[in-house]
């Protein structure tokens, strides 16, 4: 059936042996003993496109990945167009399946989607025949918390997102900020460990653009979530993270992980931060082989 | 003369402080002016009509007047025959219906669904689609004599083809976005085909059932002229041919188009406004 998931294969390209403890006790984290939310090791994937004569052309999109992600860390993505962002969110979503390497989350390879990972898209994905309430409730079903409890979580939810009053509206009356802000609330309903977001703020205006980014910072610290996220934008990025992996495109690689040690509340107009976001964009600029002031361009 | 198209719309937004009079009143004069608009240019034609038969003397056999068409109509409800004919023609197309849109619907997802049913069916379909109804008439025939069964081989025929065009179109223009969230918080198969594929092809679904039911009531009529059942809509009008009763040709003809009126604008379009209408729109 075409419109399943791929089917998942067992890991082949490496066997997974080490247990927890050995995983979690690699440089990065050597203090702790604590499993990260998401390990993405020696991650490939190759797209083949058919050409005349039964000729395939291969792509790399995505070559050597390892990225390793602690719980409550918020991680963003941040590379040129081309550089398999995407791509790599939605392989650790379980959309897409890797040509080869291994996603480990919370320890345990994943097999296709699961619970343990909520997504959020650009386009919202909201679904037009059900109203505010019934799409954050879309992906409860598996909880099996009994509809008093679920309907009391949507109401936690929709406060939270600040979209009380809307509950009975139909997804084609709500502004773009607010779809965005229904499809956080279904992301979080499901209470998955990790929240991955694909450029979830791109379709936005500006002023709604930087209202959710403050909102999706209050989430983020009341619930503490851990958050992939990816994005095109170089102050969104310093802005929400505690951490930002670079890509290089073409084939898309890791280039640089930059640290953002910024104090939050960030502010946005404060010395301290226009330094971090020049450093950024320049480390950005240099990934996609183009002068900073293309990179700020983009955002 | 200029008038105000709508004179509810100001007022609208305070509408709550309105009280129920105002409501009713404004409902009234907002539905009673609509009405108006139906019938002036029906009631023009009917004026028109008269005078040319007036004024050009045609003879009654050919052009018979307004009010001779009425006086047949009310003969034809009189004596029975009206009823008859429409019981006649609604089993046909009711049954035509209740086989077509199931099968077709069926049919129509699952290549939705499967790109191996998918193309299995595509060239058929397009093939099917590219035969006008009435062409199949000669060929039922063949296979069932001049009875019922052979109209409603073409209506189902015909249903059938709509709705599996619609149904097919209306899960392939699902949104990928959709797909993937719905598979993203571990929604798949059966429960995505509920949940996900189903709803989200109902737009396109419903709309196919209305244009099915023009085209199976266009068919309907068409295959009764063609095959002599003994009752029905479109049969009464070649039988009144053979008659010499043109006031009668003329009522089968107006009363053709007022059922065909009403069931496509108010039964169709009202299931459309209850269901689809209420959220279509954008994601």
């Amino acid at each position: 059936m075409r419109l399943r998931g791929p089917s998942y294969r067992p890991n082949r390209a490496k066997e997974y042996s080490g247990d927890a403890g050995a995983l979690a006790s690699g440089p990065a984290d050597s203090v702790t003993t604590e499993v990260p939310a998401l390990v993405i090791r020696d991650l490939s994937k190759t797209f083949y496109t058919a050409m005349k004569f039964g000729a395939r052309r291969a792509t790399s999109a995505l070559e050597h990945i390892d990225l390793r992600v602690k719980r409550g860390e918020f991680v963003t993505v941040i590379g040129p167009s081309g550089s398999g962002k995407s791509t790599l969110l939605s392989i650790v979503a379980g959309l897409t399946e890797q040509s080869s390497g291994e996603v480990l989350v919370g320890g345990e390879p994943i097999r296709g989607p699961g619970p343990d990972r909520g997504v959020v898209f650009q386009e919202f994905a909201l679904f037009p025949w059900l109203d505010v309430n019934d799409n954050i409730r879309f992906g409860m079903a598996r909880r099996r918390l009994g509809r008093p409890a679920e309907m009391e979580v949507v109401q936690r939810l929709v406060k939270l997102v600040s979209l009380e009053g809307f509950e009975r509206y139909f997804p084609n009356r709500l502004s773009g900020g607010m779809k965005q802000r229904v499809a956080i609330a279904r992301a979080l309903a499901y209470d998955p460990e990790l929240l991955l977001m694909d450029e979830p703020f791109g379709a936005l205006d500006a002023q709604t653009r930087s209202a959710l980014q403050v909102q999706l910072m209050r989430i983020w610290q009341a619930y503490g979530k851990t958050v992939l996220f990816i994005t095109h934008s170089v102050r969104e990025a310093v802005y929400l993270s505690d951490r930002v992996v670079v890509m290089s495109a073409h084939p898309g690689r890791v280039y640089e992980e930059v640290r953002i040690g910024l104090r939050r509340p960030r502010a946005v107009m404060s010395e301290e931060f226009s330094l971090v976001e020049r450093n950024l964009a320049r480390v950005l600029a240099r990934a996609s082989g183009t002068d900073e002031a293309t990179a700020y361009a983009s955002d | 003369m200029q008038l105000k198209r709508h004179p509810g719309k100001t007022l609208s937004a305070e509408s709550s402080n309105l009280c129920l009079l105002d409501k009713v009143k404004w409902t009234v004069t907002t539905g009673g002016r609509s009405l108006l608009w139906t019938m002036l240019p029906i009631i023009l034609a009917f004026v028109v009509w008269q005078l040319t038969v007036s004024v050009l003397n045609y003879s009654p056999a050919i052009l018979p007047g307004p009010v001779a068409v009425v006086g047949a109509l009310g003969e034809e409800i009189r004596d029975g025959v009206l009823w008859t004919d429409l019981i006649a023609s609604f089993r046909r197309i009711l049954i035509g219906l209740l086989i077509g849109i199931p099968a077709g619907t069926v049919l129509g997802l699952s290549m939705g669904i499967s790109k191996y049913v998918e193309k299995l069916f595509s060239p058929l379909l397009n093939f099917g689609l590219a035969i006008p109804g009435v062409a199949l008439v000669p060929f039922a025939i063949l296979w069932f004599g001049l009875r019922d069964t052979t109209i409603i081989s073409i209506i189902v025929i015909e249903v059938v083809l709509v709705v599996m065009l619609s149904s097919w179109t209306g899960v392939r223009g699902i949104e990928p976005a959709l797909l993937n969230a719905a598979r993203a918080m571990g929604v798949d198969g059966l429960a995505l085909f509920r949940r996900v594929l189903l709803p989200g092809a109902l737009i396109s679904i419903i709309g196919g059932y209305r244009f099915a039911f023009s085209r199976a009531w266009r068919l309907l009529v068409g295959g009764e002229l063609l095959v002599g059942v003994g009752a029905g809509l479109g049969y009464r009008i070649s039988e009144s041919q053979n008659d010499f009763r043109a006031d009668r040709v003329y009522v089968g003809i107006i009363v053709i188009g007022i059922i065909g009126v009403l069931l496509e604008r108010v039964l169709l379009r009202s299931l459309e406004a209850l269901t689809v209408d209420r959220w279509r729109g954008t994601t």
